[in-house]
């Protein structure tokens, strides 16, 4: 007898069961699409409007501008994409149906991870793919194979961290079931954060951002490298490229977060 | 022994906001020193009123709740230790909340069951092709879900929940909400494949019916522990809650009056007659006849919770 799939089996598959379920209304699936890709796009239209007016931002040309805020939002919305279903959480608990997910063979985090998952979240990533490609484009980089590398770097390394963030959404939700707006805050705010140039909010601010919240590792140490610009902080060279130590220890705090909080939830059943 | 609880209890503890700051803690007891063995192949009626810890424990006995206190065994596993491999010997239907994909054909949230238990392909064929003709259910598989009925509803759930041969089967209310035809097809499932199958069954319902029809073994859960556990006919007898007769008269009048039975309740021409549960219903019925002029009458059995009532005021 075969074994039950790992989390990637587990996740792919269900992921397939809620792709389908949202394509059985296509013609809607098909509108909000559209639309949904519009309204992300809006908001790069908004960067360029402030660009119309000032030479550079914070130290940053308009290409460069473009990159940052493309590789963040790439960042968030693949995460988005991937993890987001933590978010539907304490809806599944306060309904009762998260009591089936626990009676499957299958691990319960990456049936939680494809909770709800729709192809609109695809939408937010055709503007932030453009930003950036546009970005690379137009921005005056000097091409090392180290900075080439970099650019899928800097993508994975912010997508693992929000995706951790993710994951902690998840635990809380399970502590406070119906916290999905409080949540908001962190995730979404965090990712408003990381996509304007980090100067522009002090450096006390940049510290906290910095060290506090690994926010900052998601595309401002690496793009300083590859955009050629010195840190103004001045921090040790090592830490730009300290993005996915950060990102496993968050993962590791992550999952220790979750399976306490599993462990809550199995002692309260609330 | 299928399931062994001994002494098994579950305390949730409280925090509620008594001031600004202070909060007080308070302990309650959802399931105290439960004691329960169920050996294979048993069909078992699980019930009692709400509160009294019956979900509490059966969510216990499928791995969805750890216990507090006591030791726990189903089908040799600890059930939150090794949860998935419970999983896969125990099939579980939540009633009224689907496990199926809502907006999919039946045929794919079996389709993902197959893949999720890794269930063998040969074995998986014979189940589907099993279930569905038991259960009539070839013409709906490729329906999506939400344009079923609930008792077409029901019916795939339980081919869900049994597809991978578990060996127990927990079902919480599968007849509630049903019309009288999709609840005799589910008893009489359930009723073969506890025959035929083997499979052990847990029942929990508020409809005597399916005890009755279903269950030999009863047991009573009644304030976190086993109040009663035995045989249904041992707690009908020991438990003498009145029947109902409900006639339809052909015209309104005073409540009637007939020796054996009280009249409870007078609405317009109908009127509703309490008698103890071993009187001869057919001469009260005739005794009526005789004496007014009768359209109609049913008879209502004491539903569980007033057997249950009873069973504590006695």
């Amino acid at each position: 007898m075969g074994e039950p799939p790992g989390p990637v089996g587990t996740y792919l598959a269900t992921v397939r069961m809620w792709g389908r379920s949202a394509m059985q209304y296509r013609a809607s699936l098909i509108l909000l699409m559209v639309n949904g890709t519009l309204i992300a796009g809006l908001e790069l239209v908004a960067l360029l409007v402030v660009f119309g007016n000032v030479r550079s931002l914070g130290g940053f040309t308009l290409s460069e501008a473009l990159y940052l805020y493309g590789a963040a939002q790439a960042a968030f919305y693949i995460s988005d994409l991937m993890f987001t279903g933590t978010e539907y959480l304490g809806e599944r608990i306060r309904m009762g149906t998260f009591d089936a997910l626990l009676v499957r063979p299958v691990g319960v985090l990456p049936q939680v991870f494809a909770d709800q998952f729709t192809p609109r979240r695809f939408c937010p990533l055709i503007p932030a793919g453009g930003a950036v490609v546009a970005g690379l484009v137009g921005a005056p980089i000097h091409w090392t194979w180290l900075r080439a590398a970099l650019v899928p770097y800097t993508l994975l390394t912010g997508v693992a961290v929000f995706g951790a963030i993710w994951v902690f959404v998840g635990a809380f939700q399970i502590m406070v079931t119906d916290a999905s707006e409080a949540m908001n805050v962190v995730t979404y705010g965090g990712q408003f954060m990381s996509s304007y140039p980090l100067a522009l909010y002090g450096r006390n601010l940049m510290l906290f951002l910095t060290f506090g919240v690994p926010f900052a590792f998601v595309n401002w140490q690496p793009t300083l490298y590859v955009l050629g610009h010195a840190d103004p902080l001045g921090l040790p060279l090592p830490l730009r490229f300290a993005g996915p130590l950060f990102a496993a220890a968050l993962w590791c705090l992550a999952l220790f977060a979750w399976r306490a909080a599993l462990r809550h939830h199995r002692s309260t059943g609330s | 022994m299928l399931i062994e609880a001994e002494n098994l209890s579950k305390t949730y503890t409280l925090h509620r906001k008594t001031g600004r700051l202070k909060r007080e803690r308070t302990t309650v007891e959802a399931v105290r020193d439960l004691n329960l063995s169920v050996a294979e192949g048993e069909l078992l009626g699980y019930i009692g009123p709400n509160g009294a810890g019956k979900s509490t424990s059966i969510k216990m006995f499928t791995g969805i709740l750890s216990p507090s206190g006591g030791t726990l065994r189903v089908a040799g596993l600890e059930p939150i230790r090794d949860r998935k491999q419970l999983a896969r010997r125990i099939g579980v239907v939540f009633g009224q909340r689907t496990t199926l994909w809502w907006d999919l054909p039946l045929r794919d949230s079996f389709a993902l069951l197959h893949r999720m238990y890794a269930i063998p392909d040969t074995r998986f064929a014979h189940n589907l092709k099993r279930y569905v003709d038991l259960l009539d259910l070839e013409a709906l598989l490729d329906t999506p879900v939400r344009q079923l009925s609930l008792g077409q509803r029901m019916r795939g759930d339980l081919t869900a929940a049994l597809l991978h041969d578990p060996s127990v089967l927990y079902l919480d209310e599968p007849t509630i909400g049903l019309d009288v035809t999709s609840k005799a097809v589910v008893r009489e499932f359930l009723a073969e494949l506890n025959r035929e199958q083997g499979t052990t069954i847990v029942l929990t319902t508020h409809d005597l019916d399916d005890i009755e029809r279903l269950c030999r073994r009863v047991v009573v859960i009644d304030h976190g522990t086993v109040a009663y556990d035995g045989e249904l006919a041992v707690l009908r007898s020991r438990v003498a809650a009145d029947r109902t007769l409900v006639v339809d008269l052909a015209a309104p009048g005073p409540p009637l009056e007939v020796p054996g039975a009280v009249v409870t309740r007078v609405d317009g021409p109908r009127q509703w007659l309490a008698f103890p549960a071993d009187a001869n219903a057919a001469e009260l019925v005739s005794a009526v006849a005789a004496r007014y002029g009768l359209v109609d009458v049913s008879i209502r059995e004491p539903d569980i919770e007033e057997v249950i009532r009873q069973l504590y005021s006695s």
